[in-house]
């Protein structure tokens, strides 16, 4: 999976942004902002609120043209789009929820229709579409009545109605409880299972955990865009590992384990002094060699020795700081 | 194809949305029916309600019936008061106890010769000039009224003196002949005689110069209507002539000229008397007012007040039921977010605004089909003659209002702001549409605003079709098409540009 900045067309390419910019003026807008996405992948945008997400998703989708820089979504720009390319794309509002006066399938209808789908298709393909998401039971249900969670599962219904093969989905588990994100994530990931190239915006950091790419952004500017696990490395510098040791020599031990070859710091973890964190190129290849250097020459066997996965919070704080800290 | 499932998507989305929201359709099409039975049944008078005390003189005023001229006041006014007191009538006026004192003068007291007329004292405390302008015209008519009933008074004593100076006539015709016997005699007249036939005529003359000045003065009008009137001031001031001659004649003619004069004489008593006669047989009434109005309503009756106002109240509830729904049909969506969704998928601004546009009509129509029924409570005619030419004149005004409302929507940013709008639409068409003032008491400026105001050309539609019973003309249709057009041009213009803007 290409996950670089790229400056060059690629057709296996589902999104792609060179230095794209939309200025607003006052230090609106954003900035410079270059990723690829192929097809048939999961794009999470995770950032602050008011840092670009949604603007970048609507110069994405048309609704933006860019002031700098070049756009391509499908290969073509997307100011260029005609009814044809608009039909491959589906798209989650942020705000728009449907319709509250008109039951699930009667906003199924009405989306389908507005992409000009006929009434016989849509009836085939409702049933289908209420089973994915699970609403069949609330069919009949007037929007008014469903759940948040309900609601944004038929916003994805409807969505991919006409059957995309490009959605935006723009903070689509806003507001909902964690296990309804959770099944959303479910239907994402079926849906890139199927083919289908996903760009979805979150404020929910642990969300990037479902993505096959992910990128931050801050203050209108793209910070990175990697994979989970390139981000945790960004983040973190390498991989971590945690030992944990019982006795009063932790201390003597941090330096120890400072001064072993390819280990690149250690450090005490803030919520518990007893426990090194140890910075290293590759976890899975350093702690057994970490593991006999302790044992024979301390004669130590650490409580607890394992790979550590930063959680996704700590990540983006990271990259955050680390960005701040590279604009001082 | 696509193009219509684009189309109707829209349509039956708002369809099923209006249809949805019971209250909605209550208050759009229940509301308007309540209104309009409200007003059907409560609805008295367009006449300002003007409280008034009478002030009549102590002496009452001759030939003038109280009890008539306070009926008279009570059929325009309410007479709350009807005093000689002219204290205590300005006491009310004072309190607010009544809107009007009228107080008539005692005409008995005036001085004639003084070159001083009788006035009706009037006195409001008005702050509405509709209701000035009723009082003064009002009043104005009870003067005529008053001055009528005077001249009348005055036409029947001059009846009665006329009379009386006819025996006097009699009684002087009869001196002639006995002189015009003595002078064909052996002896002539004696000196005594002349002295006494000259005494005669100069009585005569006296009567009959005092019954000019009993006779009311003749008018243009008079002349025309009341000739007999015309013919006794002739006939009065030749006979006068006749007695001057006469008397100079019998003093210093000889004795043919005097016989020529009496005989001359007699036939102008005669005359005089003729004319007397047919003065006293005419109605008063006819001598003071000799003009009279005859009216004919070639259409048969006027329609009552709430019959009349009908189909402005018809034309105002569809128009301002199609401007709601289409001032909230745009901006509702505006800030619901449905624009972005819109914008991304394969959809042009025109299947949104016809989709949405044919909905609406669909209902107002409907509506107002319904409240056309409903009018025939009101006593109000069916379009039996042209009933195509009604349903299309409520279908173009339907079209024609949502597109304004429509228009409303593309100047609004949020729901309030459109309901603003829309009331102020409401208050433009409630002055500026000919609904009760006509267009034509204001200067032009208030006319383009009619022009384009559908409701103006709805309710000039509806009074044709249910009043007059007569179809719209060509021209009427085409005012219609060109307002649509118009407005559904200028809401593309708006809103095409916003919508595929990119910024």
């Amino acid at each position: 999976m290409d996950t670089t900045n790229q400056n060059h067309s690629n057709p296996d390419d589902a999104l792609r942004m060179d230095n794209a910019s939309l200025d607003f003026g006052g230090g609106a807008g954003v900035f410079d902002i270059s990723f690829s996405l192929p097809k048939g992948a999961i794009l999470g945008m995770i950032g602050p609120s008011g840092c670009g997400k949604t603007t970048t998703i609507r110069l994405l989708n048309g609704i933006y043209k860019p002031t700098a820089g070049d756009v391509q979504v499908l290969g073509k720009s997307p100011s260029k789009f005609g009814n044809k390319d608009r039909e491959r794309l589906g798209y989650i509002p942020q705000q728009f929820i449907l319709y509250p006066n008109l039951s699930v399938e009667e906003n199924l209808h009405f989306l389908g229709g507005i992409y000009g789908m006929s009434r016989s298709e849509r009836k085939t393909k409702i049933p289908a579409l209420l089973d994915f998401v699970d609403l069949t039971p609330a069919r009949k249900r007037l929007g008014q009545k469903l759940s948040g969670g309900m609601q944004r599962r038929l916003m994805l219904a409807g969505a991919l109605l006409h059957d995309p093969d490009l959605l935006f989905a723009d903070e689509p588990t806003a507001g909902i409880d964690p296990i309804l994100r959770a099944r959303i994530w479910d239907n994402f990931r079926k849906l890139r299972d199927q083919g289908k190239t996903l760009l979805v915006t979150t404020q929910y950091v642990g969300e990037a955990a479902y993505c096959d790419k992910v990128a931050v952004m801050r203050r209108g500017r793209m910070v990175t865009v990697d994979t989970p696990e390139g981000l945790r490395r960004q983040a973190m510098g390498g991989e971590v590992l945690n030992i944990q040791i019982d006795g009063d020599n932790v201390a003597e031990i941090q330096l120890f384990l400072e001064k072993q070859p390819r280990v690149k710091r250690a450090e005490r973890a803030p919520d518990n002094l007893q426990r090194i964190q140890v910075y290293v190129e590759s976890a899975g290849r350093e702690l057994p060699v970490l593991l006999a250097a302790l044992s024979e020459e301390k004669g130590i066997t650490p409580t607890v020795a394992e790979p550590y996965m930063p959680p996704f919070d700590e990540v983006f704080v990271r990259l955050i700081q680390q960005s701040e800290a590279s604009e001082l | 194809m696509k193009v219509l499932i684009k189309i109707v998507s829209f349509f039956l989305k708002e369809f099923h949305d209006v249809r949805r929201q019971p209250l909605l359709l209550l208050s759009l099409v229940g509301g308007p029916l309540l209104v309009l039975g409200a007003f059907g049944a409560t609805f008295q008078s367009a006449n300002p309600f003007i409280s008034a005390a009478l002030v009549w003189p102590e002496g009452g005023i001759p030939g003038v019936d109280r009890a008539q001229a306070e009926s008279y006041i009570n059929s325009t006014f309410h007479l709350a008061l009807s005093t000689t007191d002219r204290a205590e009538a300005m006491a009310k006026l004072d309190a607010g106890d009544v809107d009007l004192v009228q107080i008539i003068p005692d005409v008995t007291v005036m001085q004639p010769g003084s070159g001083k007329r009788p006035e009706i004292e009037v006195y409001s405390r008005a702050i509405d000039p509709t209701v000035e302008a009723w009082i003064r015209s009002i009043s104005y008519g009870e003067m005529n009224f008053i001055n009528q009933q005077l001249l009348a008074q005055e036409a029947r004593v001059a009846q009665t003196k006329a009379q009386e100076i006819s025996v006097s006539l009699d009684d002087a015709k009869g001196q002639l002949l006995q002189l015009q016997q003595a002078l064909g005699g052996p002896n002539g007249l004696s000196n005594q005689s002349v002295d006494d036939a000259v005494s005669a005529a100069e009585d005569m003359r006296s009567t009959v110069t005092l019954l000019l000045n009993f006779l009311p003065p003749v008018t243009q009008a008079q002349a025309i209507a009341a000739p007999e009137l015309v013919s006794l001031h002739q006939d009065a001031q030749l006979l006068i002539d006749e007695m001057d001659e006469l008397s100079s004649v019998l003093r210093d003619g000889d004795i043919v000229s005097q016989l020529e004069r009496l005989s001359s004489s007699v036939d102008e008593i005669d005359a005089l008397n003729s004319t007397i006669a047919i003065f006293v047989s005419v109605p008063p009434e006819t001598i003071t007012s000799p003009v009279l109005e005859t009216y004919e309503n070639l259409r048969g009756t006027p329609y009552s007040m709430v019959v009349f106002f009908t189909p402005a109240v018809l034309a105002l509830l569809i128009q301002q039921l199609a401007v709601t729904l289409g001032a909230l049909g745009l901006v509702r969506e505006l800030q619901m977010g449905a624009y972005e969704m819109f914008r991304v998928a394969p959809l042009r601004f025109a299947h949104i605004l016809i989709g949405k546009s044919l909905a609406y009509i669909l209902y107002v129509t409907v509506a107002g089909f319904i409240l056309t029924g409903v009018l025939s409570f009101l006593n109000v005619p069916m379009p039996t003659a042209h009933p195509i030419q009604h349903a299309a004149l409520i279908l173009m005004l339907a079209t024609a209002s949502v597109g304004l409302g429509f228009l409303i929507s593309t100047f609004s940013r949020t729901d309030s702001q459109a309901i603003q709008l829309t009331m102020l639409t409401l208050l433009l068409s409630i002055f500026f549409t000919g609904f009760f003032l006509p267009i034509i008491g204001f200067s032009w400026p208030a006319w383009i605003i009619a022009i384009f105001m559908p409701m103006t050309h709805g309710i000039l539609g509806f009074k044709d079709l249910l009043l007059k019973g007569e179809g719209l003309t060509p021209y009427d249709w085409w005012t219609f098409v060109y307002i649509s057009g118009l407005f559904y041009g200028l809401v593309g213009l708006r809103m095409w540009r916003q919508y595929r803007k990119t910024t």
